[in-house]
């Protein structure tokens, strides 16, 4: 079995003339919780559909283990997760839909079914029929299905949909343990915070297209993040930023801001000096992962 | 072994759904209604080709029977269609297929267990109209020997098995309406469709049947399927060997297709 958990290469689906996925190449290591991110109608969903053998692709190739899902359920024998919402039948009890998906995989013993529930918190809800469960039991019904094959690659779809605070919280705790386990997770969302706490590696998907793949912290240097100036003659300090080299500089909020190197910053605070234009404060901001988001999105779009 | 435990599982399923009852019942009170207006209007509405129509009050063996002449044009198609129309299209209304395609277990054996369901419906309902036809004319006018078309006496016992023979061998064509609407739920994902589509199925092909020049292709038409079991009374014409063979075509056409359709299709958003 090959190391790598997901290798997808040049991956395209197109619905008529739009492409909805267009060459989107995705590495996710061992041991990695690989946060898809992208906003509603990026491709993430059809990616990971793809990914798991539900719908062809017209173009790419997609690796899970070394194998290839389009060529057979073979290629999921290490793989669980699910696709938006997970679903079950509402006319089952929690543990009976759990039963039967243990009867597709081939059989899975009572007790590690009152063991992945009891994981995420269902066991005392588990004899009640899926219909009368809230839209969170359901996820966390849904992850229970998922680690009952007890997988090397977890797929995570919007994980976090109709969880509450408490439940969100044992998610990240549970998402953060697994890679221990020896369990690679690929986590897609749209909440960006979630990404930002628990994931190590992240792509950024827009309109089909991926916008950045790599580690966080090289994301976050990737984009250098502004200055806040504040001074006692903006007017005259916004010219001697611009003559300093400084990127971009705007007035905005009472404050002059700057996108610049550090060389540029302290080659413009000695100007200022010099021209004697007081420096009141002076800070570089710290750019969370949701204004990297917007700017990638964004920049594509 | 998985597929017998995945049909396991499917006919579970079938079992905890309230349209499986709803057509088991339908089909009870179907046959409990005949029964009652027949009590009560004697011979009304029994085909008189229909064998041994002129016993129908001297032995309750005989009014099952007329409800199966009666049951190809009312009520089979819908009834069958009923749970068989469902059975895909519903794990598209609850946007499951997306949980049971990523499991270990292929389309191939989620599919045939499927079918089998189907099949294992077909066999409840016709069980359950044969026992409620049974009971009930037996109840008005008791169980007593018939004479056969080719004038043997059969007792009454050997009556009721070859009622219960003639019951077996209408599952043969109802099977190709399990068939046909089991396609078509597969293809429209639409449990409505499927019934409407099952029903519109049964009356064209009687109406192919009764279009003149297809004489000598009538006794290979489904509808002559239906009459099979007449065979078993000592009706010429009719054949349980035939209409074997012709309902396995007809029932493995619309599998298959629905097999096409089914293996390549794209699983995406509700």
């Amino acid at each position: 079995m090959s190391e790598v958990p997901v290798e997808v290469r040049g991956l395209v689906k197109a619905y008529g003339p739009n492409r909805v996925v267009d060459a989107v190449d995705l590495t996710v290591e061992q041991g990695d919780i690989y946060g898809y991110l992208g906003p509603n109608g990026a491709g993430k969903t059809t990616t990971l559909r793809m990914m798991l053998g539900l719908i062809r692709r017209d173009g790419g190739s997609v690796k899970l283990f070394g194998r290839d899902p389009a060529a057979g359920i073979g290629a999921l024998e290490h793989v669980a997760g699910f696709v938006e919402a997970p679903t079950f039948y509402p006319y089952l009890t929690g543990r009976e839909n759990l039963e039967f998906l243990g009867t597709l995989d081939g059989g899975v013993p009572g007790r590690r079914l009152d063991e992945v529930l009891d994981r995420v918190g269902l066991l005392d809800r588990a004899r009640d029929r899926v219909g009368t469960y809230s839209l969170g039991m359901r996820q966390r019904l849904g992850i229970a299905a998922s680690l009952m094959r007890s997988p090397k690659l977890l797929v995570l779809d919007e994980p976090a949909n109709g969880l509450d605070p408490a439940g969100m919280r044992d998610l990240r705790a549970l998402v953060s343990s697994l890679p221990e386990q020896g369990v690679t997770v690929l986590y897609s969302s749209h909440l960006l915070s979630d990404v930002e706490e628990v994931c190590n590696r992240v792509a950024i998907v827009n309109g089909g297209k991926i916008s950045f793949e790599g580690r966080l912290d090289e994301l976050r240097a990737s984009f250098a993040a502004p200055y806040r100036l504040e001074t006692g003659d903006d007017g005259r300090a916004l010219v001697a930023a611009k003559a300093s080299g400084a990127l971009d500089a705007r007035i905005e909020n009472g404050a002059l801001w700057l996108e610049a190197s550090s060389d540029v910053i302290d080659r413009l605070t000695v100007t200022l000096g010099r021209a004697g234009i007081p420096i009141r404060s002076l800070g570089q901001e710290r750019r969370t992962l949701e204004d990297l988001f917007f700017r990638l999105t964004e920049e594509a779009a | 072994m998985t597929l017998i435990r995945t049909y396991r599982w499917e006919t579970r399923k079938l079992v905890r759904q309230k349209r499986t009852w709803a057509g088991l019942l339908a089909a009870a009170l179907y046959a409990l209604a005949f029964v009652i207006a027949l009590s009560l209007k004697k011979h009304a509405g029994i085909p008189p080709d229909l064998p041994l129509a002129q016993q129908l009050t001297r032995s309750g063996v005989v009014l099952p029977l007329a409800l199966l002449a009666f049951a190809t044009f009312f009520g089979a198609p819908v009834i069958s269609a009923l749970v068989a129309g469902d059975i895909v299209a519903t794990e598209d209304a609850n946007n499951t297929l997306k949980m049971i395609l990523t499991r270990s277990t292929g389309r191939g054996t989620i599919y045939a267990a499927k079918a089998l369901a189907a099949a294992t419906y077909g066999i409840a309902l016709i069980a359950v109209m044969f026992l409620t036809s049974i009971i009930g004319s037996i109840a008005s006018w008791g169980l007593h020997g018939v004479t056969l078309l080719n004038g043997r006496p059969a007792t009454a016992g050997h009556a009721l098995a070859l009622d219960a023979y003639a019951y077996a061998a209408y599952l043969l064509p109802l099977a190709v309406l399990v068939a046909v609407a089991f396609f078509l739920s597969t293809a429209t994902r639409n449990s409505a469709a499927a019934i409407v589509g099952t029903v519109i199925f049964a009356l064209a092909f009687q109406g192919i049947a009764a279009l003149p020049g297809l004489q000598g292709a009538k006794p290979y038409l489904l509808p002559q399927q239906f009459d099979a079991w007449q065979a078993l009374f000592g009706q010429g014409g009719a054949s349980i060997g035939r209409a074997a063979w012709t309902c396995a075509l007809y029932s493995v056409i619309p599998l298959a297709a629905g097999w096409a359709i089914f293996a390549r299709r794209d699983v995406a958003g509700a």
